[in-house]
């Protein structure tokens, strides 16, 4: 009988308390990721900025596929149509998501293509990474 | 009598509150915040297209030319160098003549991954005179 009324009286309330201390870290200390359809790997970086709100975004997979924001997520640009997007919006500056893996002969284009529109600065989305 | 019979009632209601929904829903919200955060910190590497124009790359003698071979083996004019090196020695040119620019060959199918670490070594020296240019053999 007294083993029962023991049983029927255990403490939750530090339990609680643990979950809720757990609860309140990860809801400041992490960032809620977003899917990204083009599932990119994006380079790390030793040095950290603070990331910006860009204008416009061009996404670059690694098999070079090319992709302007994410209105366009479904349909591979080529490149007069991502030179007609860019034309349209004028923008001053650009970011530039691109894959880890991608061969550079692709981002060394991109960035051609951009100074051939007088587009000033790209800024690469990249993950912190410590040294 | 009646009377203390209703206020002993009360008092044991109070006591029993039922806190097992609370911990669900609170168990619930620790599951999507443990599944959906992410630490991993977001960061930024700007490229001024315009200060590229200005470098000319005609192997003038100001110019360092740092080469990135498909093997990912990195060359500074002419000499293997290790990545971890890479900062000290272009800080030394720099230190030498601040006006050096230096000149980013990659091979064509080396990753970006390794060209952004380059441009960042190179950073890091105290320069920001860079171009970029694909390697031709």
């Amino acid at each position: 009988m007294a083993l029962k009324k023991k049983i029927k009286q255990i403490n939750l309330i530090p339990l609680i308390n643990i979950i809720f201390l757990m609860l309140i870290f990860f809801m400041l200390a992490g960032t809620i990721t977003t899917i990204d359809p083009h599932k990119i790997n994006i380079p790390e970086s030793i040095i950290k900025n603070d990331p910006l709100t860009p204008f416009l975004t061009i996404i670059v997979k690694k098999n070079g596929e090319v992709f302007i924001d994410s209105k366009n997520r479904k349909k591979e640009l080529q490149k007069k149509d991502y030179l007609e997007i860019l034309r349209a919006r004028k923008p001053s500056e650009i970011s530039l998501k691109i894959d880890s893996e991608t061969p550079s002969e692709y981002f060394l284009k991109i960035l051609k293509i951009l100074e051939n529109e007088k587009i000033k600065k790209v800024v690469i989305e990249t993950n912190y990474l410590k040294e | 009598m009646k009377t203390h019979n209703f206020y002993q009632r009360e008092e044991k209601e109070l006591i029993s509150i039922n806190i097992t929904p609370l911990i669900d829903i609170v168990f619930l919200l620790l599951v999507f915040f443990m599944l959906a955060t992410s630490f991993i910190q977001k960061s930024t590497i700007e490229i001024n297209l315009s200060s590229g124009k200005t470098v000319k790359i005609n192997n003038a003698k100001n110019t360092a030319i740092v080469i990135l071979n498909k093997k990912g083996l990195i060359y500074l004019n002419n000499k293997l160098i290790k990545v971890t090196n890479i900062r000290n020695e272009i800080k030394n040119i720099i230190e030498k003549n601040p006006k050096y620019k230096i000149l980013i060959k990659s091979h064509k199918k080396v990753p970006v991954q390794k060209v952004i670490r380059l441009i960042e070594e190179v950073r890091l020296a105290g320069t920001d005179n860079i171009k970029l240019e694909n390697l031709e053999k």
